[in-house]
């Protein structure tokens, strides 16, 4: 296998559907009749396929592919592409050969099957004839009754016409060449279910958890977070109850604040306005009692209510009236001293009247 | 990968696994839980504090009915009347009723404003119906002696009186 092979951008990859196809792209994969023993097991991963032959990848590159291309689930062979094409045409008596950048890949087909297959790593200052002449005369080596009529050139690599026309010259076979798009080629391979047993599944080294694992965690997951929201829910329902309770509390607060201060109010006033109601009352009863029991004889010009004492002054036609007046007081008011005057014919009076202490 | 590590590594999501299941418990359901209790009981205290409020409330209502008679000097106690007003109400009932404002002093926790206060009646009946109108009306005045009635064309009286307020 040449070192180039071992660089990552070396390999051809397509992403096919959800996996990945990588070309190989190892010098020693080659090509075995289906009857023959598998001798080099080791070295060598053996893919039996339909049409009567095996192939034989080589194993470090499979091995390189697991671990530096993770993503990659199926190994494709160098020698699918051409053959792939040669499904498709069935042209036969042909040099199939396919040019990429650093390999060249050549092969011969009979009846459905594979007589030839090789993979070249392109050396430095390669001459692109000569490692096709090469090939062709490998070939008769081997197979020296099945004549080669053209060659069939799939160029995914731009060759210089020059090269072309020299092998055409060299070889003295009809050159047919077409460019190709190998990535393009890749892709269809791996996504056409009838070479689906041409390509090798690689195993992945990446660990994956069980899905049962998996679904554990998904479900338990799912279960913290429901029973999260519905605490958070629950939090805000009592979170209202608690804002609508606590405006009632204020409320009431409010009312019992109140309440108690127009109680306090009111039991600070009461003794003070029962106070006020009964002294204006009696006031007024001392005063009517005084006005009733003046006698319809006697006049009064003024009346002085001084609360111990009391000054009545005006006239009368007798002196019997004035004393009956002052004898009504006496019982309000002991303390009695009475003057009278006769003047045009009254009797002008002034009684004071005091209580006695 | 080997079986040894196949299991470390299972061991390893294993205490992870528990351990983020431990942590999410306890630092999340676990005190959304105690808050929840916690808020319950906040709910249940509240709501006795509310009662034993309307308790309260239904109580004082209880206290306050036999006091609603004093609800209307209370106004009066807290807005005392003006000089004016209590000559535009003393004027109803008499003539050129005067009220001068006199003294101003305090007295048991209230404030008193003393007033010189003058009017002419026909008869001492006014008088009188001036004073139960001051009690009907529920005005914290009381009527001062000395009191002094004076007959001319009508009768003069004057008086002194004492307006309490807050």
């Amino acid at each position: 296998m040449s070192s180039a092979s071992l660089e990552i951008s070396a390999y051809n990859v397509v992403k096919s559907g959800l996996s990945g196809c990588v070309l190989l792209n190892s010098t020693e994969q080659h090509i075995l009749c289906s009857k023959k023993d598998e001798p080099q097991k080791e070295k060598f991963v053996y893919l039996n396929v339909e049409n009567g032959f095996k192939l034989a990848l080589y194993r470090e590159e499979i091995e390189f592919i697991k671990k530096e291309l993770p993503g990659v689930k199926y190994a494709v062979s160098a020698f699918l592409p051409l053959y792939a094409i040669f499904l498709e045409e069935k042209r036969e008596n042909a040099l199939w050969v396919l040019n990429q950048k650093e390999y060249l890949t050549v092969a011969v087909f009979k009846e459905g099957s594979v007589l030839f297959f090789r993979h070249i790593f392109k050396e430095k200052n390669f001459a692109f004839s000569k490692i096709v002449i090469d090939s062709i005369k490998e070939f008769y080596k081997s197979e020296c009754c099945y004549f080669l009529e053209e060659i069939i050139l799939y160029d995914c690599d731009d060759l210089e016409e020059e090269s072309i026309r020299l092998l055409q010259e060299q070889s003295l076979l009809q050159v047919e060449s077409r460019s190709c798009d190998l990535k393009e080629l890749l892709n269809r391979i791996c996504e056409d279910e009838k070479l689906k047993e041409f390509l090798l599944p690689i195993e992945s080294k990446r660990f994956f958890l069980p899905s049962w694992i998996k679904w554990a965690a998904a479900v338990i997951f799912v279960l913290l977070v429901a029973v999260d929201v519905w605490f958070k829910y629950k939090q805000s329902q009592l979170n209202e109850i608690l804002a609508e309770l606590q405006r009632v509390k204020e409320s009431l607060q409010s009312e019992t604040g109140g309440l108690e201060e127009t109680i306090s109010s009111l039991k600070r006033i009461e003794p003070m306005v029962q106070k006020i109601d009964g002294e204006n009352s009696l006031k007024i009863a001392n005063i009517k009692n005084v006005f009733d029991l003046v006698p319809q004889t006697v006049v009064l010009k003024s009346a002085v209510f001084g609360g111990d004492y009391l000054v009545l002054e005006g006239f009368s036609d007798d002196r019997a009236g004035v004393f009956r007046l002052k004898r009504s007081l006496q019982s309000f008011y002991p303390l009695q001293r009475v003057t009278i005057n006769k003047r045009k014919g009254r009797y002008i009076f002034k009684i004071f009247n005091k209580e006695q202490k | 990968m080997s079986v040894v590590k196949e299991r470390l590594l299972y061991l390893g999501l294993g205490i992870g696994a528990i351990l983020t299941l431990y942590v999410t418990v306890a630092f999340l359901i676990v005190p959304d839980m105690k808050r929840l209790s916690d808020m319950k009981q906040d709910i249940v205290t509240l709501e006795e504090k509310n009662e034993n409020l309307k308790r309260r409330i239904e109580s004082l209502q209880e206290d306050l009915t036999p006091l609603l008679r004093y609800k209307d000097y209370l106004v009066r106690f807290n807005k005392p009347l003006q000089s004016e007003e209590i000559e535009t109400m003393l004027s109803l009932f008499g003539e050129e009723a005067r009220v001068k404002e006199g003294m101003f002093y305090s007295e048991d926790g209230f404030k008193v404003t003393e007033y010189e206060a003058s009017m002419k009646v026909d008869s001492p009946v006014d008088f009188y119906k001036a004073v139960e109108y001051l009690d009907t009306q529920k005005i914290p005045i009381s009527i001062e002696y000395p009191i002094e009635f004076r007959k001319k064309d009508k009768i003069e009286i004057s008086f002194k009186m004492r307006q309490y307020s807050f």
